[in-house]
């Protein structure tokens, strides 16, 4: 990891870590309520009544806690991205872990199908509803299926061109989600609490059996499959020994809650006894099979079916972006460590994805979404999360006998080895069990893995290179930043980071700063952070020059830092590094009409906790006549205190430009430099200058012409600039064509807490 | 009321109460782990099992 010196001028490498406990939970919680929950009602009541459905997610909730707490042990003490893969590894070798990666692969393309699968029925069905499907000439189930198909073909496509949703972006989604979900479940209990007749459409509560709960048990433990893509994303969690088994444990709470809720809202959405519904409702209910939950929501609220489709779409496809790239990870693993052909570790030049791994996961998803019938779907991606969960607690049990006075635990599971012992016996239950809801899921499932099995002896054994890091924990390094002013210049086009660290040089030298040259790359969902280094290549050589051009005067650190998304990789560093100014270059092309500045440069300013100081077309070491903006607000004096290191020592002169609105008030600004500055600066390099005009942006930048550089301060008005509309320094920022610096200082209390927390 | 009813709302009650419990027993070692700055296994146990707040 990284190890920072800038006595010894190395590069090092670090990756970004920028998702909290919330994002990571999150993570879990959209993952598990991708589908299942919309599939596995309808069909668990048809198979096991009202109550079985609610015993089948309260029983199901706690044997997935179980395996919960089994990964939230191996992944604290093991929180390298990879999961089962890794935990593996460690505690069996070499041949254990090939067949966990193998079913992990297997078992997230499976679930995407399901996503897939689901997506489709639910659109269609709801158009169906609308009467808009009348033309289709070929039966709804085929349309189910090409649309299922269609839609996995789009998403892995998406996941080619690496723009998957980001831990974050995916994050707010299932927040989203879970609180449609809530709010489904909380109006249940107030219908039931309004006519507590309907709490009579739990009797019969187990019409069927008890032996029906295994059934449903097993078909719908799919709906619980997300800590894995918790523990895949150990590399860029934030304190992970803490945070990473915390998540764990509150996705597995918060998704089987809901499940709770939303599976009694079903039930009781309907009032026994109404004229469209023959017989008892829950047998109304499970006739519609996987398209029974869409059915009674739309009884229970008004809109409700156009509610669930609209949740099942975002839903269902945040989940099965996720499990492609979840899968194509899985298979990228183990091409990377030659278990499977070295092509599967290829990636992509123009799109840096492993686009080999991706196209084999493609297959899977499409061949099973497109021929094999739902509920096998279902049972086969259920069966195999069963055995992968089943090996993680064999896992745990092996890790904790062998090395457990080797690792550090961020966590300890509390009765063991009972409850991984309990989760074994159950889940293996479960999975023999589904053999009653679908005969073909156990041929597909053993087949896979006795195919697994023979390409591990057949062809692996011999291949599998020896990864460097056999134990790797990624270790947040807390650094001590003592007495120094940091100054951290960002590159992510290394090409223009020399103009970049001239420009800086003589604020960095009024500092006396300590300079931080952070190179950022960008890596793809697909790759994980910590094999970036191995593949993505980085423009070492000019990094180096930039530098080499600093070190003879500053001590700098100089970091490569592997991030998903540049801007909050610059943000995350600066809160890591107690930042005391970050410089940056802009061209003056605005890319985006949706941004003033940049992807990068806009969220930088409204979110770092530090100064920041923007660069356009500057040139020059130093500046003779800069002219400067102010209107008396916070950011001025910084802007004057810019202007004064820029300044030619001397020849250079301060013009102080205010501009009052006709029959407006003039701004002093002898006596604002006075107030603000005070003696810092010389008065005679000072030479205000007045004007009245309601076209401040006009006149500035017909003003500037006279002057080699304009120092302005970016806007405070941050409403403005989410709505994307660019205020009078923006507007001259962009129109003017001279030598600008923008900048904004930091905010004091508010910037110190962001610093700190 | 039938048994089945009695029976499946009591295991409903009991299997996510124990849910809850150890969601709070694990949240309250991860807590200490880390306040504290154990590590191994034995440490924790340690501290854990044998009266830690």
């Amino acid at each position: 990891m990284a190890q920072n010196s800038h006595h010894d001028h190395r590069i090092t490498t670090e990756l970004s870590r920028e998702l909290n406990l919330l994002h990571l939970t999150m993570m879990g919680v959209g993952m598990m309520i991708g589908a299942g929950v919309f599939l596995g009602v309808g069909n668990a009541i048809q198979e096991s009544g009202p109550g079985g459905v609610l015993l089948t997610f309260a029983l199901n909730g706690m044997i997935a806690m179980f395996t919960a707490m089994s990964y939230a042990e191996l992944s604290s003490a093991i929180p390298r991205a990879g999961g089962a893969y890794n935990f593996a590894r460690i505690a069996f070798g070499r041949g254990t872990s090939f067949m966990a990666g193998w079913m992990e692969w297997f078992a997230s393309s499976v679930a995407g199908s399901l996503y897939a699968v689901t997506f489709a029925i639910y659109t269609i069905h709801y158009f169906e509803q609308l009467g808009l499907m009348g033309w289709l000439p070929i039966p709804v189930f085929y349309a189910e299926k090409i649309l299922g198909v269609i839609i996995a073909i789009t998403f892995v496509y998406i996941n080619y061109r690496g723009a998957a949703e980001t831990g974050k972006t995916g994050a707010l989604f299932a927040l989203g989600q879970t609180a449609t979900l809530a709010v489904i479940g909380v109006v249940g209990i107030a219908v039931a609490a309004n006519d507590p007749t309907r709490l009579k459409n739990f009797e019969p509560f187990l019409p069927l059996g008890w032996s029906k709960l295994l059934v449903t048990m097993g078909f719908t433990y799919v709906a619980f499959e997300g800590y894995e893509v918790i523990a895949q994303a150990g590399d860029e969690a934030i304190e992970p020994r803490k945070n990473l088994p915390k998540a764990m444990l509150y996705s597995i709470f918060v998704a089987a809650s809901t499940y709770l809720l939303v599976a009694f809202a079903a039930v009781v959405s309907v009032k026994a006894g109404a004229p469209d519904i023959p017989g008892e409702p829950w047998r109304w209910i499970g006739s519609f099979g996987e398209r029974g939950f869409g059915m009674a929501v739309a009884r229970l609220i008004p809109y409700g079916g156009f509610l669930v489709t609209i949740t099942v779409i975002f839903a269902s496809t945040s989940a099965l972006n996720a499990t492609i790239y979840s899968a194509t990870r899985a298979s990228y693993a183990l091409g990377r460590d030659r278990m499977l052909p070295a092509f599967f570790s290829k990636i992509s030049q123009k799109t840096r994805t492993p686009h080999i791994a991706l196209f084999f996961t493609a297959c899977i998803v499409i061949l099973v979404a497109g021929f094999l019938p739902t509920m096998d779907v279902a049972s086969s991606a259920s069966i195999m999360f069963l055995f992968l969960f089943l090996l993680v607690n064999i896992c745990v049990i092996k890790v904790r006998r062998n090395m457990g006075d080797e690792l550090s635990y961020g966590y300890l599971m509390p009765f063991f080895p009972v409850l991984p012992i309990l989760a074994i016996g159950i889940q293996l239950v479960l999975a023999v069990w589904l053999v009653h809801m679908s005969w073909l899921a156990w041929i597909v499932a053993p087949l896979w893995i006795v195919i697994g099995f023979t390409t591990f002896h057949a062809y692996s054994k011999s291949r599998a290179v020896t990864s460097e890091h056999e134990i790797v924990v990624l270790e947040e390094e807390k650094r001590e930043v003592r007495g120094k002013y940091r100054v951290m210049i960002p590159v992510a086009n290394p090409n223009n980071a020399i103009q970049l660290v001239r420009n800086g040089f003589r604020l960095c030298s009024a500092k006396n700063a300590q300079v931080d040259l952070l190179n950022l790359v960008a890596v793809p969902e697909q790759l994980p952070l910590s094999n970036a280094e191995d593949y993505i290549w980085t423009s070492r050589e000019a990094i180096t020059e930039a530098m080499m051009y600093l070190t003879t005067t500053f001590p700098v650190t100089t970091t490569i830092r592997y991030c998903r998304n540049i801007a909050r990789g610059i943000i995350s560093a600066a809160r890591e590094r107690r930042t005391d100014m970050i410089l940056m270059g802009w061209t003056g092309e605005m890319a985006r009409r949706d941004y003033i500045f940049g992807s990068t440069i806009d969220p930088v300013i409204e979110k770092a906790p530090c100064n920041i100081v923007v660069f356009k077309n500057c040139k020059k070491p130093s500046y003779k006549r800069i002219l400067v903006p102010i209107a008396g607000g916070p950011y001025s004096p910084f802007a004057l205190e810019v202007a004064s290191i820029m300044m030619d020592a001397n020849e250079g002169v301060i013009v102080p430009f205010n501009i009052a609105p006709p029959g407006g008030e003039t701004l002093d600004i002898e006596a604002y430099i006075k107030k603000t500055i005070g003696d810092k600066i010389p008065a005679e390099k000072f030479q205000p200058k007045y004007f009245v005009s309601r076209y401040v942006a006009e006149i500035i930048i017909h003003e500037a012409q006279e002057y080699d550089l304009i120092v302005i301060g970016a806007s405070q008005e941050k409403a403005l600039r989410q709505l994307r509309r660019s205020t009078i320094p923006e507007e001259v920022a962009r129109r003017s064509n001279k030598s600008l610096i923008m900048v904004k200082p930091r905010k004091g209390f508010k910037s110190l807490i962001k610093r700190v927390i | 009321m039938s048994l089945d009813l009695v029976i499946g709302l009591g295991l409903i009650v009991l299997a996510h109460g124990f849910s809850t419990f150890l969601i709070l027993n694990s949240r309250r070692r991860i807590d200490i782990i880390d306040r504290k700055g154990l590590e191994t296994e034995r440490e924790i146990k340690k501290e854990i099992d044998h009266g830690a707040k």
